[in-house]
């Protein structure tokens, strides 16, 4: 659908965007610190760079793995511009306890710093960790679209399971209290 | 190093401590503590509890872009191509025998090197005299007499060696007078001043 593609028809790119735009949308959003409207307005510009850049795509290789490359460098380009904060507020637990008790403040607490740790890490690391636990992809299809060799994948890998759990590691040695475990 | 971290994540994704052998348990113990083995695994799996917000995409815009043919972008290596092309184009037809353009400029050296000068600078006069010859019409040649024997196998006697005791008319002495007026006994001189100078 790829190569048929050009510039005088727009069933194929739409076909396209129906079938990719969700997960790549959900992708954006996992990377852009749960930013929709930025999110959205990436995917718009991730498949106008497919129509304009679509005689780059090699027809050997899977087409989700090529834009997904493709949106990996829109949002490394989007840190390297905008910078990222990190910062795990400690104070807002106090605010969570509040309003939901002490269950459920403590696990959306530990959620939130999870998710805040995650952000924290470098760009190719992150990169890494998302595509592997939140957007599943397998080892060999992340060294496609990141570039790099499998053995390269496991290494970020590691190394980001290992920054996340340092980061984390104030809440509880065993990241379980009586109040909630995890599955 | 790389090969390690390998090895450890195989480990983290796939077993869990207690399922570890006793090799695998003694590596991971070499690298960590069971508590950090077992607090990467929960790090793992909690992530599945992380929450995203649940947002259909927009539908895609495509913008319209006028001006046709003139306007479609042209991909870098199709400009790159295009490019070679007309160099390559320039050179195959720049004309190479430079002996055809001397020849013509050879041809046309004369006129090159030919200075025409539009005035002329006269440094000779040539006047041109007409010379009046008058003829009359009834002109007789002179005719030389020459005795001459013709049967004389040296041919005619010059005219010094012609015998002088010829023919010849004779002299009257009566002839030799003067039957005129001599112009110095002419009444008419004393109107010419001029001419008494001259002791006429």
């Amino acid at each position: 659908m790829v190569q048929i593609m050009d510039h005088h028809s727009h069933s194929s790119i739409i076909e396209l965007h129906s079938r990719y735009s969700g997960r790549l949308l959900g992708y954006f959003i996992k990377m852009l610190d749960k930013d929709v409207e930025l999110a959205q307005d990436f995917v718009q510009e991730l498949f106008l760079k497919i129509m304009e850049k679509k005689h780059l795509f090699d027809p050997e290789k899977k087409f989700y793995t090529w834009v997904f490359t493709i949106a990996s460098n829109m949002c490394k380009t989007s840190y390297r511009s905008k910078g990222r904060s990190v910062g795990f507020e400690a104070e807002k637990h106090e605010h969570l306890q509040a309003q939901m008790g002490d269950n459920l403040a403590e696990k959306k607490f530990f959620l939130t710093a999870l998710q805040t740790s995650i952000n924290g890490l470098d760009d190719h690391h992150k990169q890494t960790f998302v595509l592997r636990f939140l957007e599943q992809f397998s080892l060999n299809e992340i060294a496609d679209i990141t570039e790099c060799s499998v053995g390269t994948v496991k290494s970020r890998l590691f190394y980001s399971t290992k920054k996340i759990t340092e980061k984390l590691h104030a809440f509880d040695p065993s990241f379980e209290t009586t109040l909630f475990k995890l599955t | 190093m790389e090969s390690i971290d390998n090895r450890l994540f195989d480990l983290l994704e796939s077993f869990t401590f207690d399922a570890l052998n006793e090799d695998d348990k003694l590596f991971v113990l070499t690298h960590m503590t069971e508590q950090e083995f077992r607090n990467q695994q929960k790090i793992i799996a909690a992530t599945d509890e992380l929450e995203y917000p649940a947002v259909v995409p927009l539908p895609l815009a495509i913008p319209n872009k006028k001006g046709g043919f003139w306007m479609a972008p042209v991909p870098l290596y199709q400009l790159l191509a295009g490019v070679a092309a007309a160099i390559i184009a320039v050179v195959l037809l720049w004309p190479k025998n430079q002996e055809g353009i001397q020849s013509m400029y050879t041809l046309n050296s004369n006129i090159a090197d030919t200075v025409y000068h539009t005035k002329l600078v006269h440094d000779t006069v040539y006047k041109t005299e007409i010379e009046k010859i008058y003829i009359s019409k009834n002109v007789e040649p002179k005719t030389v007499y020459v005795d001459c024997d013709l049967s004389n196998s040296k041919g005619p006697k010059r005219m010094l060696e012609v015998n002088t005791n010829g023919n010849s008319p004779s002299i009257n002495p009566n002839d030799l007078t003067s039957k005129t007026n001599s112009m110095k006994n002419d009444e008419t001189l004393k109107l010419l001043p001029e001419a008494r100078g001259f002791g006429l």
